[in-house]
């Protein structure tokens, strides 16, 4: 049985290549607090997740390789709809439980402070149906770890026009703004989540019109717009098989170094390499 | 009983027939008073073969009659007796009309003609003789049973009963008639020692975690799923693992059909009995852990198991699931009064194989999670092997946690 013993001085150093097993012992020094991917047995604080050593001050965590999507108040999110409960909608979000959207949390149509009736209720169906994506924020947390949503803005709500794409919840950070315009003339949603919706760019509209808050039509959407969305979804993809932070600048680089390709040939392996490889130098020697 | 046997006899009376018609011609052709003496000793002989065919004739009736079961069927034994009465009279009659005959024969030479007809009268008073045999009668009854009997056959097997045939002996497939010598092994394996083992992760991209160990020539693959949202209703304080085993269709000798049989759903259960103990599960209310296992190829049943529980292990540690401690599996068999760890397909199939053990163990711990026993052992040998497999959980251990360390990358 291999025990390896990390001393208090080691963690500081090791704090670049502290890499730990499930079951492997960190430390039995008693004065640091365990924080995530860890638990304390007896005398010793040991792992549970495999992955990287983290310490800020007296906390120890560690880090795991790769995880489900743990939700913060504050993110901003893309979901889809899979349930229509009684007063309620529960919408999946790639995490460990299904996030719910309560009907006191959406903007109903006829304006912001109309009040809840019966009628609501039993036109739920009208609002969000099954296999519906919607842009939402996560407002609070139940007691069994599941996020409730809220879509109390202009920004939020049903999405149209565009497509999704999924990749790994880690590469997205949180910034600023998740509410993207590129240069090409393609909006971006980044979720937290790791779902990014591509859409077609739209004017900020002062949106009091009742009826198109929740419409299910698309507008027309032209062959150059479609070719630009299907470029960028691709573009994406390669950055989430290559590990890539995603942040608008890398899409941005990824994009014009995929220009002279068709956008299916962004799906090709050698192609792919070759991109990212272009818009990783680009985005070095900007950087410095 | 068969048709063969009705022909038989009726070839032997043919046979008969022949003869005696045979000798009779003959007899026709000496005219003398030696002759007349050879004529009378060959009528004795024929009166002679006569009762013996009447006798032979009816045991085999007699056979025949046991055989169908027709003991009761009074007409078939009216028509018997009637054709013994005909035998009887026929020969009287023949015997009369012989002599009668051969001593016009030897007055008259010059009435050849007269003789052929006298013989063909004597060829066709046995072929009535043999005609009234009713050996036709009887090939019609024993068709008509025949019959019957198909008919209740169809009746059974439109009843859905599956009859065998009487008197069916079960091919061997294996004959186990070999036996295992512990220290002759395959590879020149010790009786301690593991096969080789090699382990990856990350192989399949679209799981949340995936691992894939070989143990020598066994192959085992696992990919893991979640946590999700458990779609059972209710509220859960804690998660719900829910593991899947199956053997690939290519994988074992005998070819295993796509639906779960009983050995895979056991194997399923063992598998989530020895891995729950190792999980936080505490910390996933509402959501549900999936693993699914395939074995790509089984060199040996209990040690595919085992592998199977080092590999989903490492699959949920690949997926980020927090758990206490990875859990390696060994297994080991027991020969005569020895233990043999790690046996193969071939080990395990060979007469001497008493009993196999499984054993899931946790080294950070120091904990068992799971333990199966099969076969019979006594009280010393059991300890004794779960020691060995203890040991050998330790080794998978260590190198699990360096597959994982090394996919760490700085």
């Amino acid at each position: 049985m291999s025990v390896q013993f990390y001393s208090a001085n080691s963690i500081d150093k090791s704090r670049k290549i502290g890499k730990v097993t499930p079951g492997e012992i960190i430390t039995d020094d008693q004065q640091y607090m365990r924080g995530h991917g860890t638990y304390s047995n007896e005398e010793n604080l040991v792992a549970s997740l495999g992955g990287v050593i983290e310490r800020v001050n007296k906390l120890i965590s560690v880090k795991p390789l790769r995880a489900r999507y743990n939700g913060e108040i504050g993110d901003v999110i893309v979901g889809r709809i899979t349930e229509v409960q009684q007063k309620r909608w529960k919408v999946d979000l790639n995490a460990r439980q299904d996030a719910t959207l309560l009907l006191s949390s959406v903007n109903l149509p006829g304006g912001v402070q109309r009040r809840k009736t019966e009628l609501d209720e039993l036109h739920m169906r009208s609002f969000f149906v099954e296999g519906h994506l919607l842009s939402a924020e996560v407002q609070s947390f139940f007691q069994d770890g599941g996020a409730s949503l809220h879509t109390r803005s202009n920004k939020y709500g049903k999405l149209r026009n565009g497509s999704l794409v999924t990749v790994p919840s880690a590469l997205i950070k949180r910034s600023k703004s998740h509410f993207i315009t590129l240069p090409c003339g393609v909006d971006l949603i980044l979720g937290v989540n790791g779902y990014i919706w591509v859409s077609k760019h739209v004017e900020n509209i002062v949106n009091n019109d009742p009826d198109s808050l929740y419409s299910n039509e698309n507008e027309v959407i032209t062959d150059e717009t479609r070719e630009t969305i299907a470029r960028v979804s691709n573009c994406i993809k390669l950055l989430a098989t290559h590990d890539v932070v995603i942040t608008n600048t890398m899409i941005v680089y990824t994009y014009d170094a995929s220009l002279q390709y068709h956008p299916k040939e962004l799906l090709k392996f050698d192609v792919g390499e070759q991109i990212i490889e272009i818009a990783k130098a680009q985005s070095k020697e900007l950087g410095n | 009983m068969n048709l063969l046997s009705i022909r038989q006899f009726e070839k032997e009376t043919d046979f008969t027939k022949k003869n005696i018609t045979e000798k009779c011609l003959n007899s026709n052709i000496k005219l003398t008073e030696e002759s007349n003496i050879e004529l009378q000793d060959l009528l004795l002989k024929i009166k002679t073969e006569m009762a013996n065919f009447k006798v032979s004739a009816k045991s085999f009736y007699s056979k025949k009659l046991e055989e169908i079961q027709l003991k009761n069927d009074s007409n078939l034994n009216e028509i018997i007796n009637k054709s013994f009465i005909a035998i009887d009279s026929h020969t009287e009659s023949l015997s009369s009309l012989n002599f009668k005959n051969f001593q016009s024969l030897t007055t008259h030479d010059d009435k050849q003609t007269e003789k052929n007809s006298d013989l063909n009268s004597v060829t066709n008073s046995f072929d009535q003789f043999f005609e009234s045999y009713q050996i036709p009668f009887l090939k019609k009854r024993y068709l008509e049973f025949e019959i019957e009997k198909q008919n209740l056959t169809m009746k059974i097997k439109k009843a859905k009963r599956i009859l065998g045939p009487d008197g069916s002996i079960e091919p061997p497939y294996e004959i186990k008639s070999e036996k295992l010598n512990i220290n002759n092994r395959e590879f020149n394996r010790e009786s301690k020692q593991l096969r080789p083992l090699c382990m990856r992760i990350d192989t399949i991209k679209q799981a949340n975690g995936s691992a894939y160990v070989e143990l020598g020539d066994l192959k085992v693959v696992c990919a893991v799923y979640g946590p999700r949202q458990s779609l059972k209703p209710g509220n859960s304080s804690a998660g719900s693992l829910n593991c899947d085993f199956k053997f690939a269709p290519f994988s074992c000798k005998k070819r295993r059909p796509y639906p779960k049989d009983t050995q895979e759903k056991e194997y399923g259960l063992l598998l989530n009995q020895a891995l729950v103990p190792s999980l936080r599960l505490d910390l996933l209310p509402k959501s549900v852990i999936d693993i699914y296992v395939q074995v790509l190829e089984a060199d040996g049943m209990v040690s595919s198991l085992a592998a199977a529980v080092t590999c989903a292990s490492l699959a949920l540690a690949n997926a980020g699931i927090e758990m206490y401690d990875f859990v390696s599996g060994a297994s080991a068999g027991y020969v005569d009064n020895s233990i043999i760890l790690d046996c193969d397909l071939s080990e395990e199939e060979k007469i001497n194989f008493n009993g196999s053990i499984f054993l899931s163990y946790m080294p950070a711990s120091n904990e068992v999670t799971h333990i199966v026993q099969w076969g019979e052992v006594n009280y010393a040998n059991s300890a004794k092997a779960i020691e060995i497999c203890v040991d050998a959980c330790s080794q998978i251990h260590s190198v699990m946690s360096q597959t994982l360390l090394n996919s760490i990358k700085d």
